[in-house]
């Protein structure tokens, strides 16, 4: 349905309104790059709600993660969190989802494309990333577009990984976000405060990969904006009726609506494989517990 | 005013103000061209506005803490030290940008004149005379905030923004002015046309606004607008 080229995002742009973009489950996306034992930095497709065939011009190793779309080899079903190997004339299919919603696929060296600014992450909105170069047209990956390779090694027989289970997530029902209460946060009431930790929201259909909105009892914002400011991801905005947008990878650089603080990084990676009408629950946590768990994950894959 | 406070794991903010003045936009752009100079290593994003400067950091490089304990030493110093922004050549500098204002290129330009009880020239001189500052970037790539516009010609966003806009256009909302580098949708009100390109992505920098640096808007004649490659948009609604 939406197949994008991603990588870990442009940085550094930000105070010139570029959005950083970035794989919207970045646990899934650093597993599809180690089990191939590529740089985090190596492009990967993000395969969002499925519906893609790809075919195979020559023998290639690959690593899929994420989202279970009921991915096939030719007729086959095949598991995902493993690596793949396809002869040429292969096709890898996807139907509409079973679990999640964004499934990653990683090839040795990553695919070839032109960076702006350093990467090569689609951002529609920005009009750059993916295949194409940046101005106006489609950078979303289409029908008869044909990727290639940064490496010259595509078919690496050798290589035969799978994700250790416990690090496989179970893209369920029921979601609890870990929140840091941040600088504004202050200036909610307490009642605010209650509805916030102690009543569920559901994900809305209104959601994509800017923000993602909920909706459940509304949450008073104590003042109906804030001088423009420089926003995080995982930012939760309170707009005037009170129902939280939650700021995801393309997230805007400057935001004016009261936060109430910021969902924990991590948390934010199972988030993006929750369908509209999932049950969502926050709770909060420090910042430096939240930390301590971002820079272990950040440790082991090297970002 | 100075506070430092934690937004994330891996970002903070450092507030500067609590209302919008132009001359702190100045220093805001100093500061931040300071602060992503000295800690390039550890930074990721450093994104100045019109009261703050918010950092994004690299969780295995520095934390709140310790970063926050050197943003205050090199803060201090700073506004101490009186450049506060002018040690950089490039402040100095004024970016024109030159606009056609008419009808056909800014359709609110007619409603705005009347709104303030004034001729449709009066609104172009009053525009075009103000040098702005560079308040902040953000909404799209290159998009500049420009401040102030004169109380006179002041007029709020409309009620039902558009949904393209064409690239160059023009506009106004509220006390701020700005150009859309690219189509975008818009709820400003737009006044006229630049029709030289201010973004390309190919480039470093890819767009000529930084926060805190000068802005003037040069009226132009429509033959000067075609021959500097402006094109008539044909879809504007309502």
């Amino acid at each position: 349905m939406l197949t994008q080229l991603q990588d870990t995002g442009r940085t550094g742009m930000g105070h010139q309104g570029l959005t950083q973009g970035g794989p919207m489950d970045l646990h899934a996306y650093c597993w599809a790059n180690y089990l191939l034992g590529n740089r985090m930095g190596c492009s990967q497709l993000e395969i969002m709600g499925g519906q893609t065939k790809l075919l195979a011009h020559q023998a290639v190793t690959l690593a899929l993660t994420g989202a279970d779309l009921r991915a096939r080899v030719n007729s086959q079903p095949v598991d995902g969190w493993q690596t793949i190997h396809l002869n040429k004339g292969d096709t890898l299919s996807f139907q509409f989802p079973k679990k999640g919603l964004r499934a990653y696929l990683a090839i040795p060296g990553g695919f070839a494309a032109p960076a702006v600014f350093g990467s090569v992450a689609t951002v529609v909105r920005d009009g750059v990333g993916g295949l194409g170069t940046a101005g106006g047209r489609s950078c979303l990956i289409g029908i008869g577009d044909f990727l290639e390779s940064t490496s010259h090694q595509l078919f690496r027989p050798e290589i035969n990984c799978t994700v250790p289970a416990r690090y496989v997530p179970d893209y369920g029902l029921e979601i609890r976000l870990n929140l840091i209460e941040s600088y504004q946060a202050r200036a909610f009431s307490e009642d605010s405060r209650k509805s916030l930790f102690e009543t569920s929201f559901t994900l809305s259909s209104n959601s994509d990969r800017m923000g993602y909105r909920l909706d459940g009892a509304a949450i008073i914002p104590p003042f109906s904006g804030v001088i423009s400011e420089g926003i995080a991801l995982g930012a939760v905005q309170i707009p005037e009726n009170g129902q939280p947008i939650i700021l995801m990878r393309d997230h805007q650089t400057l935001g004016g609506y009261p936060k109430f603080g910021c969902v924990a990084q991590l948390d934010l990676n199972r988030l993006a494989q929750a369908v509209p009408g999932t049950t969502i629950r926050f709770q909060p946590i420090s910042l430096q517990a939240a930390g301590k768990k971002l820079t272990s994950f950040y440790s082991f894959f090297n970002l | 005013m100075m506070d430092i406070r934690p937004v994330s794991e891996t970002a903070l903010i450092i507030q500067l103000g609590d209302h919008i003045d132009t001359q702190l936009a100045v220093k805001i752009g100093g500061l931040a061209d300071h602060i992503r100079t000295r800690f390039a290593s550890e930074l990721i994003e450093v994104i100045p506005s019109y009261t703050t400067i918010y950092i994004q950091y690299h969780p295995l490089k520095t934390d709140f803490m310790a970063l926050a304990s050197r943003l205050q030493g090199l803060i201090t110093a700073f506004f101490l030290s009186g450049d506060q922004g002018n040690s950089s050549p490039e402040v100095s500098k004024i970016i024109t940008i030159p606009v056609y204002y008419s009808p056909e290129t800014g359709p609110d330009l007619s409603e705005i004149a009347q709104l303030h009880n004034c001729t449709v020239q009066e609104v172009i001189q009053i525009h075009s005379q103000s040098t702005y500052i560079v308040c902040a970037i953000g909404f799209s790539p290159g998009f500049a905030f420009l401040g102030s516009v004169a109380p006179t010609i002041a007029t709020p966003r409309k009620i039902e923004p558009r949904k393209m806009l064409p690239a160059g256009s023009v506009g106004i909302a509220g006390q701020q002015t700005a150009v859309y580098p690219t189509d975008s949708p818009g709820g400003w009100q737009i006044i006229g046309n630049c029709p030289v390109s201010l973004i390309d992505f190919a480039r470093t920098p890819m767009s000529p606004f930084s926060v805190g640096l000068s802005v003037q808007f040069q009226p132009i004649s429509r033959d000067e607008f075609f021959q500097l490659g402006g094109t008539l948009w044909s879809h504007w609604k309502s």
